[in-house]
């Protein structure tokens, strides 16, 4: 593997975002969208007395924040027909994954920090001491969700209904691995049950096999 | 410097390619010419290592493209239908960015090739602002970046004027002269003729013809060429 090519693609992919702006816009839009609509059917005082909701509505934004950011990694490079380029220099495969999945982390997390902030005037929720604990489980969940999200989008970039597949492909595989965990974690830090540690104790190795699973199969998955 | 051993490529249960052999000697041109559905992209990618073939065996300056692809990347430079190329970047950055990719760094070499395809005055406008043959030339800068030995071409002059098309040409013979071995698929050989120095026919996913280029050899090997297919 060529940290060098990953280190390259990662910055192209992020000069093109701020060039474009496509991903940024969408994904910001959708957030706050997402937080509307919860703002829209649920008493925003109940989140002030409801650590579990807050954490709920925190990580619904995040998942679909995260499966339109992830869908658009591969799908964009194959609509253009540039992912060939990529897969002809020279330096492996794992290199890709690591470049598109860096400049994707960078976004997904950017317009999670802004979820959060969003949130936060909403539901006029204090996050208070906390609100760095919270944002690095959101770190952790983001890039755990990630790792296997960006295999899944090569996968099936070439599909008809790629975004759609994706979802459904993410739901069951980093529900109970990533998405729950992060759930509990960040209701944890929000003064709810459960703890930090044990919720970490899951979503940290899932992250570990989704990475490795990733080292293995991605020749294949970029391979016609 | 490119072999090809009866390469097949099987797309389900089409052969896209069904035994494709060829030998192509360094500094030549070779065109690869045949109808639509012959195998000619698939040949390509496949020597690309975008595709890895069914069966058979293909060698690019010795190395055997199945069992090393990461060690046939460097030696091939790649046009294919799509450009590579980002919109929402200039040509420069554009070609910075494959030269990092290739461990070429600096300006100096994308600023060479540029000037090498005409695009130098250009180099800071977007790719998204050029017209199709900027972008075709373009291509070919990026293709030559990483001083390759071999160039796959697959339909390089498709879509371009007559005069695209000439200063396309004229760039393909000077990278012969410094040394490159082209493979160019056509399916318009009246017009590519004379740039090729021996041609090689598909026909169904085969080699059925080969001819060395003369000036004046094209009506008689259209005619074999008219023979061999209707045999097939």
């Amino acid at each position: 593997m060529n940290s060098g090519k990953a280190w390259s693609i990662a910055k192209k992919d992020l000069r093109s975002e701020l060039r474009s702006r496509e991903g940024a816009t969408t994904l910001v839009f959708l957030s706050l969208l997402i937080l509307f609509v919860f703002r829209g059917i649920l008493d925003p005082r109940l989140g002030a007395r409801d650590p579990a909701l807050v954490a709920g509505i925190l990580w619904a934004t995040f998942f679909f924040v995260g499966t339109v950011g992830v869908a658009g990694t591969y799908g964009r490079e194959r609509d253009r027909g540039t992912l060939e380029g990529l897969v002809l220099a020279p330096g492996g495969a794992f290199a890709v994954y690591l470049g598109k999945l860096a400049a994707t982390a960078a976004l997904t997390v950017a317009v999670n920090s802004l979820s959060l902030l969003f949130l936060g005037v909403l539901f006029n929720y204090d996050f208070g001491g906390v609100i760095v604990l919270v944002w690095l489980v959101m770190l952790a969940g983001t890039l755990g969700f990630l790792s296997i999200g960006s295999v899944i989008a090569a996968l099936v970039r070439g599909a008809r209904s790629r975004d759609a597949l994706i979802t459904i492909l993410l739901i069951p595989i980093t529900l109970f691995s990533i998405v729950m965990p992060s759930v509990s974690a960040t209701a944890a830090l929000l003064g709810g049950s459960g703890t930090l540690t044990s919720n970490l104790y899951t979503m940290v190795p899932a992250t570990v096999v989704f990475v490795a699973l990733a080292y293995l199969l991605f020749p294949f998955v970029l391979e016609e | 410097m490119i072999e090809t051993l009866e390469v097949t490529r099987q797309f389900g249960h089409r052969a896209a390619l069904a035994g494709v052999t060829l030998s192509i000697p360094p500094r030549t041109i070779r065109l690869i010419v045949g109808p639509n559905g012959a195998g000619k992209t698939t040949l390509v990618r496949i020597l690309a290592t975008l595709t890895r073939p069914t069966g058979g065996t293909a060698r690019i300056d010795g190395v055997d493209i199945a069992e090393d692809p990461e060690a046939v990347r460097p030696l091939i430079g790649v046009v294919l239908h799509e450009s590579l190329l980002y919109p929402e970047l200039t040509a420069l950055e554009n070609l910075e960015f494959c030269g990092s990719l290739y461990g070429v760094a600096g300006e100096a070499r994308p600023r060479e090739v540029l000037r090498l395809v005409g695009l130098l005055p250009r180099a800071t406008d977007a790719v998204g602002t050029f017209s199709m043959g900027m972008r075709k030339r373009l291509s070919f800068a990026r293709a030559i970046l990483h001083r390759p030995k071999v160039l796959l071409l697959d339909e390089p002059l498709a879509g371009l004027d007559r005069e695209g098309a000439r200063m396309v040409a004229a760039f393909l013979r000077r990278q012969r002269e410094e040394g490159m071995t082209i493979l160019m698929t056509t399916h318009t050989l009246e017009r590519d003729w004379a740039l090729g120095d021996a041609v090689s026919v598909l026909h169904r996913g085969r080699t059925v013809l080969e001819r060395t280029v003369s000036p004046e050899g094209l009506p008689s090997f259209l005619a074999d060429v008219e023979a061999r297919t209707q045999e097939g």
